[in-house]
C-alpha cells in the first residue's frame, strides 16, 4: 500500500478569473506503515496535498499512485471507491459529518457503504466505540447530544470501523483539551502500531517528534524537504528561515550554551539523557 | 496596598436547563484590574459558562445569593447592558461572531448598536481597526480573510467599545501557531495601551504561565488559584485533572526522577536554563 | 458552482463601478418596463444599441455575458420559434397545418429575441458590477416605505446582510461535508433518483446542524456586542448619490424619450 506521487500538480478552477495554483511540481514516495507527518503554514498546500491521498482531488498534471491504483486528471471515477476504502481522510473538526440517529449507525454508516454486511458493520461499531474510549451505552444515543470532544471521537471510531490501510488525518487533535489531545494521538500511534500507515498534519511540532518517522514540508504549494524528524529538526537556521517551530525539547536546549548535544533533543526523555551526559561530563 | 479589584463574584452557582447538576457549583473570585488572568481547566469544567455569567449572558440559579460585580456595577437585569459595554468576549470560533458584511462593518456593529453618530464611528472604527494592524483589508469580506484576521476584527471591534475588560474564550484554539501568536501579541499590546484587564480561557498552558494570575477549574468548582508559580507547582493536582503543566516543570520533575535535584524555588524556564548552565559549568 | 453568472459579482473598475446600487437597481427596473414601448425596427434597433454601450462601459470582457446568457438561451430560442411558427398575419411564405411562416411571425420571433436577450444583458451589467450587499442596501432603500406600515425594514436588512454574508461559509462547509461523507464511502453522483435522494441524507442533516449551532453562536455573539433591536440603532453603511448617478439616469430618460418619439402610434 505504499504511496507514490510523480510530477504532481494541481491548479484551481484553471482557465477562470480565479485560477490557482494548489500543488506545484510534487514527487515523493511513502513507506507502507510509516507514520509520517505533514507540516507547514496554512496555506501551503497541505490541505490540497492531502486531498490526492484519495482522490478526492485528481492531479492537474502527474500521476498518484496509491494501493496499486493509478490516478491521473482522467481517471474514471467509478473506480475510486475501491480506493477510499483503502485510504480514508479525516477532516478538521470532523464531529461537523455526523448525521445518524444513534452513534453505532454512524459508526457503521462507514463500513456498510464499503460492503459490510449489517451485522459485521455493527460489531465493528461496536468495537471501536470502545477504542476511542467511549461507553458503550453511549453506543445507543443520539450522536448530538454528546459534548464537542466525544463526538470527534464518534467521528474518528466512524472512519476506523472499516480499518483503512492508510489514514490521513488533518489537525485532529484541535481545540481538544491536553488529556484527551494525548488520547487522540496514542490512538493514531496504536493504529499505526497495528500495521497501518498514518498521515498527520499537524502544526504540533512536539507531535512530530513525538510520533512521526517521516517529513513531509510543504511550501507555496511546493515540497521543500522530505526526510526523517531528526534530520528536518537538526538545522535550525533552515527552520527560522522557514518560519518553522521546533519541537520544546530543541528550543530548551538550545538555551543550554555550555551544553554539548550531538543533535537538538526532539523529545523530553533525549532531552534529559542529554542533560545527563553532559553533568557527567 | 491592595490592587483595585475589577470582577468580584461572591457565591455564583448555575445550572443549565436540561442538567440537574451545576455547572457552575458556589464560585468567589477577585480579579484586579489591570491584571492578566488565565482559566484552565478541561473541556466542560464550566470556564465558558463562568464567562457568560459575567456579562449576563446567563443568569444565575438565584441572583439573591449569586453576586457579580464588574468595577462598581452589580450586575442585574436593568445594569446588563452597561455591563456589557465593560466587557467584550472574543469567542472561540472566528466565523461565527463576524456579523458585517466587511471589515469595517463588522467593527461598526457593536458602535451601531450604541447609537453612536455616524462621522464618530468612522473615526473609532479606522482607528480600531488600525490597532489591530488589519487596515489593508479594511473593505475586505470575511470569506476572504484567515481564521487569525477574522479574530484580530473580532478585537478591533470590542476597543472600538473602549472595554475595561477583553475576555478571550479559547480564541486562539481553532488557529495556527501563527494566528495564535499574533493574537497574544496584538492583546497584550492592547491591554498595555488601554489599560485593560485580560481574562483569558485557554489550554496553552506556557500561555497560562505568563500571565499574573491562575485560575484552575473542574466540575463547575474553582479548584485552586493564585500566581502561575503557585499554581503550577501542584503538579499532581494538574495532572490528576488532566491538564499539563509547563515544559519548564516536567524537565524539572524529570530531572529529579533521574536524580538531579533542582531547587523549588526555580519557578521559570530563564530560572531553570541558569541554574543548569551553572551546574554544568561547576563540574 | 464557477458556472452560475447571473448575481455573481466581478471586481472591475470602470464608471459603472462607481453609481450607486439604487440607481442601478431603479435603472434595471425601468428598463424591464420601458422595452414594451419598443414596437417597430427602429425602436429595437435603439434598445440593441442602448443595450450593447452599457455591455461595452463594463470594461469587461464579452464573453462574460456571453456566459450569462448561455443558460437560458434555449427558452430564448423556443419562445422565439413559438413566436416565429404561431404568429398570424403579414404575407404567407409557408403553412402546414397549424404552422405558418409570415411576416408577422418573423419580426416577432425577432423583437422576441432581442426583448429577452437585452434584459438578460442589463440585468447581468447588474449584477457583475454590483456586490450582492450593494443590492442588498439598494432593496433595502426600495422597501422604506414600507416602514410607514410598520414592516421592520431595519431588520430585514439585517437578516439580508447576514444571509449574504453567510453564503460562501455555507459554501465552504457544503463541500466539507460532502467531502468528509465521500471519504467515508457515500457516493453522491451515481444511481437511481431515490438512491441520490437518500445519498444527500449525510450532506443535509450536517449542515442543517451545523447551521443551528453557529446560529445560536451568531446570536450569543450579537448579544454580547451589545445589540438589543433596533431601538436607538445608528447606520454605518450610507449609500451617496453622485453625479455618476445623473449619467446613468440621464441615459435611461433619453432612451425612454428615444422610445416614446420612434414607436409606432
Amino acid at each position: 500500500m505504499s504511496i507514490k506521487f510523480e510530477n504532481v500538480s494541481y491548479v484551481y478552477s484553471p482557465g477562470s478569473p480565479l485560477e490557482k495554483k494548489g500543488l506545484e511540481n510534487i514527487s515523493f514516495e511513502l513507506n507502507d506503515g510509516s507514520f509520517t507527518a505533514i507540516i507547514g503554514h496554512t496555506g501551503s498546500g497541505k490541505s490540497t496535498l492531502m486531498q490526492h491521498f484519495n482522490a478526492l482531488l485528481k492531479p492537474t498534471s502527474g500521476q498518484v499512485e496509491i494501493a496499486g491504483i493509478k490516478i491521473k486528471s482522467d481517471t474514471n471515477n467509478k473506480h475510486l471507491k475501491n480506493l477510499r476504502r483503502h485510504v480514508s481522510l479525516v477532516f478538521q473538526f470532523p464531529e461537523s459529518q455526523l448525521f445518524e440517529s444513534t452513534v453505532l449507525d454512524d459508526i457503521a454508516f462507514g463500513p456498510k457503504n464499503f460492503g459490510y454486511d449489517d451485522d459485521k458493520a455493527k460489531q465493528s461499531a461496536q468495537k471501536w466505540l470502545k477504542k476511542v474510549g467511549l461507553p458503550v451505552e453511549f453506543g445507543s444515543r443520539s450522536p448530538f447530544e454528546l459534548s464537542g470532544g466525544q463526538m470527534r471521537r464518534v467521528a474518528i471510531a466512524g472512519v476506523l470501523a472499516y480499518e483503512p490501510d492508510i489514514l490521513c488525518l488533518d489537525e485532529p487533535a484541535a481545540g481538544l483539551d491536553p488529556r484527551s489531545r494525548k488520547q487522540m494521538m496514542e490512538l493514531f500511534s496504536d493504529y499505526r502500531n497495528a500495521g497501518h500507515t498514518v498521515i498527520l498534519v499537524t502544526h504540533n511540532m512536539d507531535d512530530v517528534a513525538n510520533y512521526a518517522d517521516d517529513v513531509l514540508i510543504m511550501e507555496h504549494g511546493k515540497l521543500i524537504k522530505h526526510s526523517q524528524p531528526i534530520e528536518v529538526f537538526k538545522n535550525r537556521s533552515w527552520l527560522k528561515e522557514h518560519h518553522l517551530d521546533e519541537p520544546k525539547s530543541s528550543v530548551f536546549a538550545a538555551q543550554l550554551k555550555n551544553y554539548n548535544f550531538s543533535a537538538p533533543p526532539l523529545r523530553l526523555p533525549d532531552l534529559i539523557s542529554g542533560i545527563k551526559q553532559n553533568l557527567k561530563g | 496596598m491592595t490592587k483595585e479589584s475589577i470582577v468580584n463574584i461572591k457565591n455564583l452557582s448555575f445550572t443549565y436547563p436540561e442538567s440537574s447538576t451545576p455547572a457552575i457549583d458556589n464560585i468567589s473570585l477577585n480579579i484586579e484590574k489591570g491584571s492578566w488572568t488565565s482559566i484552565i481547566g478541561h473541556n466542560g469544567s464550566g470556564k465558558s459558562t463562568i464567562i457568560r455569567l459575567m456579562n449576563g449572558l446567563l443568569v444565575p440559579d438565584d441572583p439573591d445569593i449569586s453576586r457579580i460585580k464588574i468595577g462598581d456595577t452589580i450586575l442585574t437585569e436593568d445594569t446588563v447592558w452597561q455591563i456589557r459595554d465593560k466587557v467584550g468576549i472574543v469567542f472561540q470560533n472566528p466565523d461565527n461572531q463576524f456579523v458585517g458584511a466587511t471589515v469595517t462593518d463588522d467593527v461598526a456593529f457593536g458602535l451601531e448598536n450604541r447609537g453612536v453618530s455616524r462621522e464618530d464611528m468612522i473615526k473609532i472604527v479606522s482607528n480600531a481597526i488600525e490597532a489591530v494592524g488589519m487596515s489593508d483589508y479594511a473593505n475586505s469580506e470575511p470569506s476572504t480573510l484567515s481564521g487569525g484576521q477574522k479574530q484580530r476584527v473580532a478585537i478591533a471591534g470590542i476597543i472600538a467599545l473602549k472595554p475595561e475588560i477583553i475576555i478571550l474564550d479559547e480564541a486562539t484554539s481553532m488557529l495556527d501557531p501563527e494566528g495564535r501568536n499574533q493574537i497574544l501579541k496584538i492583546v497584550r499590546e492592547i491591554k498595555e495601551k488601554y489599560n485593560l484587564t485580560v481574562i483569558a480561557i485557554t489550554h496553552d498552558i506556557d500561555e497560562a504561565n505568563s500571565s499574573d494570575q491562575v485560575l484552575v477549574m473542574d466540575d463547575g468548582k474553582l479548584i485552586t488559584q493564585g500566581s502561575p508559580k503557585e499554581v503550577f507547582a501542584q503538579v499532581n493536582l494538574l495532572k490528576k485533572l488532566g491538564l499539563d503543566v509547563p515544559f519548564f516543570q516536567q524537565i524539572k520533575n524529570e530531572l529529579c526522577n533521574n536524580k538531579i535535584n533542582i531547587p523549588d524555588e526555580i519557578s521559570s524556564e530563564k530560572e531553570l536554563v541558569q541554574y543548569l548552565c551553572q551546574l554544568n559549568s561547576k563540574m | 458552482m464557477s458556472k452560475i453568472l447571473i448575481g455573481r459579482y466581478l471586481p472591475g473598475d470602470s464608471l459603472i463601478y462607481k453609481m450607486d446600487p439604487r440607481g442601478k437597481l431603479l435603472a434595471t427596473v425601468l428598463f424591464i418596463f420601458i422595452i414594451f414601448l419598443a414596437n417597430n425596427p427602429i425602436t429595437y434597433v435603439i434598445i440593441t444599441f442602448f443595450s450593447l454601450v452599457a455591455v461595452a462601459a463594463t470594461n469587461l470582457k464579452w464573453k462574460i455575458f456571453w456566459e450569462g446568457i448561455k443558460p437560458v438561451i434555449w427558452l430564448i430560442l423556443f419562445t422565439s420559434l413559438l413566436q416565429l411558427f404561431f404568429t398570424v398575419g403579414g404575407t404567407v411564405y409557408w403553412h402546414w397545418g397549424i404552422f405558418a411562416l409570415t411576416s408577422y411571425g418573423i419580426s416577432n420571433a425577432i423583437f422576441i429575441f432581442i426583448r429577452f436577450t437585452v434584459i438578460v444583458l442589463i440585468s447581468t451589467v447588474m449584477t457583475v458590477t454590483t456586490t450582492p450587499l450593494e443590492i442588498a442596501d439598494a432593496i433595502e432603500w426600495l422597501l422604506i416605505p414600507l416602514k410607514l406600515v410598520k414592516v421592520p425594514v431595519d431588520k430585514i436588512a439585517l437578516v439580508m446582510s447576514i444571509a449574504l454574508r453567510f453564503v460562501p461559509t455555507l459554501f465552504d462547509e457544503t463541500f466539507k461535508i460532502m467531502n468528509a461523507q465521500r471519504s467515508r464511502g457515500a457516493d453522491f453522483n451515481n444511481g437511481g433518483l431515490v438512491a441520490r435522494a437518500k445519498a444527500i441524507t449525510p450532506l443535509l442533516i450536517p449542515l442543517f446542524i451545523n447551521s443551528l449551532s453557529t446560529a445560536i453562536d451568531l446570536s450569543t455573539a450579537m448579544e454580547s456586542r451589545g445589540y438589543r433591536g433596533d431601538e436607538g440603532r445608528t447606520r454605518f453603511r450610507v449609500l451617496h448619490w453622485s453625479k455618476f448617478d445623473l449619467c446613468n439616469l440621464g441615459y435611461f430618460l433619453i432612451l425612454t424619450a428615444l422610445l416614446v418619439i420612434f414607436r409606432t402610434h
